[in-house]
C-alpha cells in the first residue's frame, strides 16, 4: 500500500489577511494552500471581501480587454525588413571577406 | 510567449532570427505605441528597436522568447531617449498598503453607488485616457502584466527590477488607474458622491 500524498491544510484566513492577498490571488502568483484559504474565505465572506475581490477582477479584465489592437504597417514592416536585409547583406560580405 | 507559428504546428521548433523577430514585430510595435502613444515615435522606436536587436543578435539564445528580449530592448531604448530612468528611483510604495488602498476606494465607492462603474464604462478610451497620466515607471507595469500578460518575474527580468519593485509598482499603478477611471466614468455621466479624500494618497 502505497502513502497518499499529503495535502497541506489551508490556514483559515480573516478578512483583513484575505485582501491583503488580493492581488496576489488574481495574479496567481500564490502558493496553492493559500489559494485554496483565499477560496475558502471568499465562499463564507458573500457580502464583504467577495464584493472586493469581484470589482478588482472586473477592473483586470478591463484593463486587459483594452489592450490597443496595433498592426504594424507596412511602411514599419519595409523599414524592419529593409534593415534585416542590410544586416544580412553586411554579415555575409564579412564573411567572404574573411574566406 | 516565443513568437513561434503554433498554428502550423504543434511542436515548438525554434524559428531563425529574423523570422522569429519579424513575427514579433505587431507584438513590439503595440508595446511601442504603449510607451510613446504617438505612432510616429512609436514607429521610431521599433526601428531602433530592431536595429539594437540584430546588432546584439549574439546575446540571444535560439529557443528563448523573442518577444520578451525584444521587449526589453524596446523598453531600454525608449527609457534611454526620454532620460527618465535615473527619476525613477527610491520612490516605490509598500505593497501591502497599496492592496489595502485598492480596497478601500472600492468601500468608498459602494458607500457612494458606484461600484458597478467599472462594468458600465467603455474600456479602451478611458484606460488609454487613465493609462496616458501614469508616469512610465507605472505605465509599464501594467503594460507587461496587465495588458501583455507576463508574471511579476518575467516582468522584473524586462523592467531589470526586483520583483517586489515590479509589486509595488503594479499595485499602486492599479490604484491610480481606478482612481483616474473613476473620475472619467464621473466626467462620462456616472455622477455619484466624490471618493473619500483619506483614500486619495497621490
Amino acid at each position: 500500500m502505497t502513502a497518499q500524498p499529503t495535502m497541506l491544510e489551508p490556514p483559515v484566513l480573516d478578512c483583513e489577511q484575505t485582501v491583503r492577498l488580493l492581488w496576489d490571488y488574481l495574479d496567481q502568483q500564490l502558493p496553492e494552500v493559500d489559494v485554496r484559504a483565499v477560496d475558502q474565505h471568499l465562499l463564507e465572506c458573500k457580502t464583504r471581501c467577495a464584493p472586493h475581490f469581484a470589482f478588482e477582477h472586473a477592473f483586470l479584465e478591463l484593463v486587459h480587454t483594452a489592450r490597443p489592437r496595433v498592426i504594424a504597417s507596412d511602411t514599419l514592416r519595409a523599414r524592419v525588413r529593409a534593415l534585416i536585409e542590410a544586416d544580412q547583406h553586411e554579415s555575409s560580405a564579412g564573411a567572404q571577406s574573411h574566406e | 510567449m516565443a513568437c513561434v507559428d503554433s498554428t502550423l504546428t504543434n511542436e515548438r521548433v525554434p524559428l531563425p532570427f529574423e523570422d522569429d523577430a519579424l513575427r514579433c514585430l505587431d507584438d513590439v510595435a503595440r508595446f511601442a505605441r504603449s510607451l510613446t502613444r504617438a505612432p510616429d515615435d512609436a514607429d521610431d522606436l521599433v526601428q531602433e528597436t530592431y536595429l539594437r536587436a540584430l546588432r546584439s543578435r549574439h546575446t540571444w539564445k535560439e529557443g528563448s522568447d523573442m518577444r520578451r528580449w525584444l521587449f526589453t530592448i524596446c523598453k531600454n531604448v525608449f527609457l534611454r531617449v526620454h532620460e527618465r530612468a535615473r527619476d525613477q528611483v527610491a520612490l516605490d510604495d509598500d505593497p501591502t498598503n497599496e492592496t489595502l488602498a485598492a480596497v478601500l476606494l472600492h468601500s468608498a465607492l459602494v458607500a457612494s453607488g458606484e461600484h458597478e462603474l467599472f462594468d458600465r464604462i467603455s474600456a479602451a478610451d478611458a484606460i488609454a485616457a487613465a493609462l496616458a497620466e501614469l508616469t512610465e515607471r507605472f505605465r509599464m507595469v501594467v503594460v507587461l502584466v496587465d495588458m501583455e500578460g507576463y508574471n511579476y518575474e518575467d516582468a522584473a527580468t524586462m523592467l531589470e527590477v526586483p520583483v517586489g519593485t515590479v509589486r509595488s509598482r503594479l499595485f499602486r499603478a492599479r490604484r491610480l488607474l481606478q482612481e483616474r477611471l473613476v473620475e472619467h466614468a464621473r466626467d462620462a455621466g456616472f455622477t455619484g458622491a466624490r471618493v473619500t479624500p483619506s483614500v486619495r494618497t497621490t
